[in-house]
Order: structure tokens, then sequence, then C-alpha cells
């Protein structure tokens, strides 16, 4: 597995994920984004998932939890580059991630939070 | 006119569907003019020869219906075969076993349609009916960052698909902020209509834009209250007209 990228613009926190995650992959990644942005007490968590072509149930399910986690640590969530067909997936499969913030580019997505 | 002076054989050798008898080790027994005319081999020539060289293709190869047929199994397949001066076709193939006089079965009946222009017709009907689909659900810049698709007629699931393919490429493509969905060409709404207008939306809002419902009339509203349809926080205006302001203000707002 890659290092997870992880900037820092002012006190947002921006991560981008690369593509063909693995289920255990993708745990640890997701908990490596809620403990950096405890650590560094971001105010905002921009996920940018663009270079994801699918999702399956597990991972749709993950982002999901992720964000509701980040959203109970009071931080603002932003899921950037969602692709059509993965928009599609995620609302075929029931998980059309209410309530989250979406935008399709990171510079929509900090104008944002 | 009695059953006994018809001549049987003339049945055989007119009979306007290409027809051959084959024997136990696939030698051809008969075959009719039509069958010279679907092989390119003439009717006395075919006499004698193995059946994949009179009238053969692929399937000869890996699934001779021959056995199952003698066994009395009802055959029925499409099968792309090689016929006269060399040109692929595709045939229907029925086979039954062939008995002789003694009851004893001693090879089988197969007979062909050429479907070679049937298949290529329904071919294009299919790729008609995708492209009318294409057609039908163009998406449209209306506003700098501004999309919208009108939906004319009926909105099934495959077209919803398509729709949704097609507006949330434009969306991706085009950056857009807003997507105006115009339903109002659409003559009814009903609670599937609704379903799938709700799934583009989230789906919409998903790759990152602002999804407006547009051409509410007053009869689609009142069905929609009617039906205890919930619409679930999408926003939902009357015109076009109202949407494209709408969806304008959002950017003031933004900048």
């Amino acid at each position: 597995m890659p290092p997870l990228t992880k900037m820092h613009f002012a006190d947002v926190l921006v991560v981008p994920l690369q593509e063909a995650l693995h289920d255990t992959a993708a745990e640890e990644i997701t908990e490596e984004i809620i403990s950096e942005a405890e650590r560094k007490n971001a105010r905002g968590v921009v996920i940018d998932i663009s270079a994801l072509d699918v999702v399956d149930s597990f991972l749709g399910r993950l982002l999901q939890e992720t964000v509701r986690a980040l959203a109970a640590m009071g931080k603002k969530v932003v899921l950037v580059g969602i692709q059509p067909g993965v928009a599609i997936t995620l609302v075929e499969l029931g998980l059309p991630l209410d309530g989250i913030e979406t935008a399709f580019n990171l510079e929509s997505a900090l104008k944002k939070l | 006119m009695t059953r006994s002076n018809i001549d049987y054989e003339s049945i055989f050798r007119n009979t306007p569907i290409a027809v051959r008898t084959v024997s136990k080790d696939k030698i051809v027994l008969a075959s009719n003019k039509e069958m010279a005319a679907l092989s390119g081999v003439p009717m006395d020539k075919a006499i004698g020869m193995p059946c994949d060289e009179q009238f053969g293709g692929e399937l000869c190869e890996t699934a001779c219906p021959l056995k199952q047929a003698i066994e009395g199994k009802k055959i029925v397949l499409e099968a792309e075969k090689t016929g006269a001066n060399g040109s692929e076709i595709l045939v229907r193939m029925y086979a039954s076993p062939l008995v002789s006089n003694d009851g004893e079965t001693i090879g089988i009946i197969e007979s062909y349609i050429d479907i070679t222009r049937e298949h290529e017709d329904e071919a294009r009907i299919v790729s008609f009916q995708r492209e009318l689909l294409e057609v039908s659900t163009p998406v449209i810049t209306v506003w700098d960052g501004v999309v919208s698709v009108p939906i004319m007629g009926t909105l099934d699931s495959e077209r919803t698909q398509l729709m949704m393919e097609n507006l949330l490429e434009a969306i991706v493509d085009r950056e857009a902020e807003t997507a105006i969905i115009d339903i109002s060409g659409i003559a009814t709404v009903d609670s599937s209509v609704a379903d799938h207008l709700i799934r583009t939306a989230k789906a919409v809002r998903l790759v990152g834009a602002v999804p407006i419902l547009t051409g509410i009339n007053a009869n689609i509203a009142q069905t929609i209250a009617r039906l205890g349809i919930e619409l679930e926080g999408l926003k939902t205006m009357s015109t076009l007209r109202d949407g494209l302001r709408y969806a304008i203000s959002l950017q003031k707002a933004d900048q």
C-alpha cells in the first residue's frame, strides 16, 4: 500500500485516495484520516476520490462511516471528484451519503468549507 | 385424389424450406431445391457427400446435433454456416429423426431457415432504439455552470439510467454547479417515475452539483401530493425559467 498523501491548506486537511483500494487498506486509510484530522485539529476535511472508478458496498459504507465520524468530531467534510459511475453505484446501493457535501473539484470544495 | 397417388418425393423436393436428410454416419441422403440454393451444391451432387462438406460451419466441429436428433430430442438451434459462394450466413436449424420403412431410425431430417436478414434487422432496430434514446435525453448548457436536461414522454428505468449517465458525464465534463431536470414534457408522474427522478437527483448531488427539478405543472403537483411522494429535499420549481433564475442566484451567492 502506498503511503497516504496528506496535505494541509491552513486548517483544512486534504486527502486524495489512490485507486484500487483493498478492504483492509481502505479501513486503515479511514482510520488514518480520522486520527490525522484529530491530531492537526483540522476544521475541514476534503477527501478526493476522483481516482476511484468503481466502489463496492464495503467501500461505500466505509466512506459514509468516515464522513459521519468526522462530522461527529465537528469537522466539515467535503467529498470531491465522485465519478459518474461511482455516483450511480452509490445510489443503486442505497448509499446516497445523505447530508454529505460534495464538489467536483478541489477548488469548489475549499470554497464550500 | 387418394393418399396413395401423391408424389411424396415432390413434396420433399418442392418444399419452400431447405431440407435434407443425413445418414447416421453423416452422409447426405437427399437434399431439396431450397437446400441446393442455400448451400450452393446442386441436388444431385449433394447425395453421398459428407454433410459438413455440403453445408457446414463451426457447429459441425463443436456441437454436432446429429446424435441427439437421432435419439429423438427436439433440436432447434441457430448457427453460422457457410452458404452458397462461401458467404457466412445465420440459419435456424430444426432436426428430427429419419425413419426407414421398417421403422428403424437411420439418420436425421434437417430443415434450415436463413435468418441472416432477420438478425441484421433486429440488430439495426436495437441500435436505432439506442440512438433514439440518446437523442431523447440531450444535456444542454443553458448558462455558465448550469446544465439542463429536458425529459419528454415517459421515463422508464432504462431511460433514467441513460439520462443519469449523460447528465452526470456532462456535469463532470463541463464542471457544472447546477443541473436542471425539466419534466414539462412528461405527461404523468407515478411513484416509479418519482423514484427515478429522486435517484437521479441524488447522483447529481454526489458528483458535486445542485439538482433542481422544474416543469412541475398543476397536474403533476397534484399527483405528487395525492400519492404522498416525498421529493426529499429536492428543489422543485414550476418552470425552467424559475429554475434557471434560482441557479444563477446560487452562483451569485457563492461569489
